[in-house]
């Protein structure tokens, strides 16, 4: 394409330049403006040349765009789900012990390969919990479902999803 | 009307690029305020998260380039991208404008005494060209009128090409070294929006950054910038005589080039923009409610901004503006000096075609102007560029904010 365009620019350019320099030349007299007139008739046939050229010409978009595509630096978001993971985790446990309930741990497990962060089940151990004088329940069934409540109110996950182990 | 265009396109840069370092300064500061009790802690508690995700992010490709570019280090301090990044970050932003203005004016100091042997030496040839003109004997006046003023014309033709070929040499750099720049800071922000969870505004960016760093800028080279070619070749052969104009003809691819650079601006800010904002408002929707992995908050705002995961977001959502901040200080260190160097040079060939007038050849001052408007498409072409670049970082820094 700009090949192309540079021809057609320099031929411009040339034509004009050996106009003027023929009109230097040249004599006064008849002839001189016939031979003006044959130049700028030159002149816009050397301008118009490439136009026909151009009708039914297909431009695709292809030629111009460079297919660029830019990549995530998938390391960080996979770290940073990492971190999510923890900071969701510790607040889960800091949630459960402000109700009452210590040494319970609870693991999320996530997918943390993805670009968007994902709970796919949230582990609860409860074999060393303790049950402090805050707690509104003793019953383990009961302690079950208020931790459940707790989870559910906290993180999206569905109901299934979170396992109890004694 | 292009003046205009231009002057326009630079005040908005200006005003916009403060406003978002703004932005990242105060949603920076806002983190920070909440409530009083928990301030402290919650302060160290964002600062660490922000140091170990920082210490995550890769940003080799953006060190280089600052290390590369004269101007930008000066901008950045003798920073290190890291450094400013965690500066900025900590709220200590405008700790040297002096040294910026300081660094304009050395530039316009050194550009205005680079052109000034020029300006002289056409000046004087000129001069000496118009005098011989009214001092030639008259007899067969005509054609030896013509021959010197040719010879003139070629003369001055061939001192202000080479600064010619200089700027558009700058120009073309320019624009690669601002595409380098996307190519190392959109990937960074795309990660960032990924990591605050603007899944929806990844989807509108990524295309539309993928779109201004390769069509429209192999559009401004391979198309915008022949266009100037071709219209400052033909103004300095429709200027070889007088039989011979072409005016209308580069008036023509003029305004080819200006509405070819106003249709891609408008239209890609246009589309960027709308998409940008809807995408934002969604992703900001679904990361307060439900769709991001927490489903309620309590609406005191101790209680959720002391959650462990608020905080690793609200600190990504830190960086990110933080890096959108960065980048655009790198685009201003690097397109200053160019900027300032064509409009300086264009300033000097309206002042000569002002001091040839009067006293030389008419031609010869048509050119020069001629060459002057010429002039403002490099410029312009460059302000587009970098104009879409803000538009883009500023739309990423916008979107998707946690707090």
């Amino acid at each position: 394409m700009f090949s192309s365009l540079s021809g057609w620019v320099l031929s411009i350019a040339g034509v004009i330049s050996l106009s003027v320099i023929v009109e230097l030349i040249l004599p006064e007299g008849q002839l001189n403006k016939y031979i003006r007139g044959i130049f700028s008739f030159i002149i816009m046939l050397v301008i118009i040349a490439p136009l026909p050229s151009l009708v039914g010409k297909n431009f695709s978009f292809s030629d111009i765009s460079l297919n660029e595509h830019y990549e995530l630096q998938e390391d960080y978001i996979y770290q940073m789900n990492v971190y999510k993971t923890e900071a969701l985790q510790n607040d889960l446990q800091r949630q459960i012990k402000e109700h009452g309930y210590e040494n319970v741990t609870v693991s999320v497990s996530s997918e943390n390969y993805s670009t968007s962060f994902n709970i796919k089940a949230i582990y609860v151990e409860l074999s060393n919990l303790v049950i402090t004088s805050e707690a509104e329940h003793t019953n383990i069934l009961d302690i079950e479902k208020e931790i459940l409540k707790i989870i559910l109110a906290h993180a999206k996950v569905d109901e299934a999803e979170v396992h109890f182990e004694r | 009307m292009k003046k205009f265009f231009f002057l326009i396109c630079a005040i908005s840069i200006v005003i916009l690029s403060s406003l978002l370092i703004n932005e990242s300064l105060i949603s920076s500061s806002a983190s920070v305020c909440y409530a009083d009790s928990a301030q402290e802690s919650v302060e160290d508690q964002i600062e660490d998260s922000v140091d170990d995700q920082l210490g995550d992010l890769d940003l080799g490709e953006l060190e280089d380039i600052l290390n590369n570019s004269q101007n930008a280090n000066d901008l950045f301090g003798g920073k290190s991208f890291l450094e400013k990044l965690a500066s900025i970050i900590n709220g200590d932003f405008a700790d040297d404008s002096t040294s910026i203005w300081e660094a304009i004016l050395n530039l316009i100091f050194d550009n205005l005494l680079s052109f000034l042997p020029i300006i002289a030496t056409v000046i004087a040839v000129a001069i000496l060209g118009g005098m011989i003109q009214n001092l030639k004997p008259n007899l067969n006046g005509k054609s030896i009128g013509s021959v010197i003023h040719f010879v003139t014309y070629g003369v001055v033709v061939i001192l202000i090409f080479t600064i010619i070929l200089k700027m558009i040499t700058i120009t073309t750099s320019t624009i690669g070294s601002i595409k380098a720049q996307m190519d190392a800071v959109f990937p960074i922000l795309l990660t960032m929006l990924t990591a605050v969870g603007g899944t929806v505004s990844v989807s509108v960016y990524q295309p539309a950054m993928a779109l201004l760093a390769s069509v429209i800028i192999n559009v401004f080279t391979i198309f915008l910038m022949p266009l100037f070619l071709i219209s400052t070749v033909l103004s300095l052969v429709s200027n070889l005589s007088n039989n011979v104009k072409l005016d209308k003809f580069i008036g023509f691819l003029n305004s080819l080039f200006k509405w070819v650079i106003g249709l891609i601006f408008t239209v890609f800010i246009g589309f960027a923009s709308i998409q940008g904002i809807t995408a934002g408002s969604i992703d900001g929707l679904s990361i307060k409610t439900a769709k991001f992995a927490i489903k309620s908050y309590i609406p005191i705002v101790g209680s959720y901004i002391s959650d462990g995961l608020y905080i690793v977001l609200a600190s990504s959502s830190l960086i990110k503006n933080a890096v959108g901040a960065c980048g655009l200080l790198l685009l201003a260190g690097t397109i200053l000096a160019p900027i300032l160097q064509l409009i300086i040079f264009m300033l000097a060939l309206k002042l000569m075609a002002g001091i040839i007038e009067p006293l030389g050849d008419g031609k010869i001052a048509s050119f020069v102007n001629t060459l002057a408007k010429n002039m403002t498409m490099l410029i312009s072409m460059i302000v587009a560029v970098s104009f879409m670049y803000v538009i883009l970082t500023g739309l990423v820094m916008c979107s998707a904010n946690i707090l």
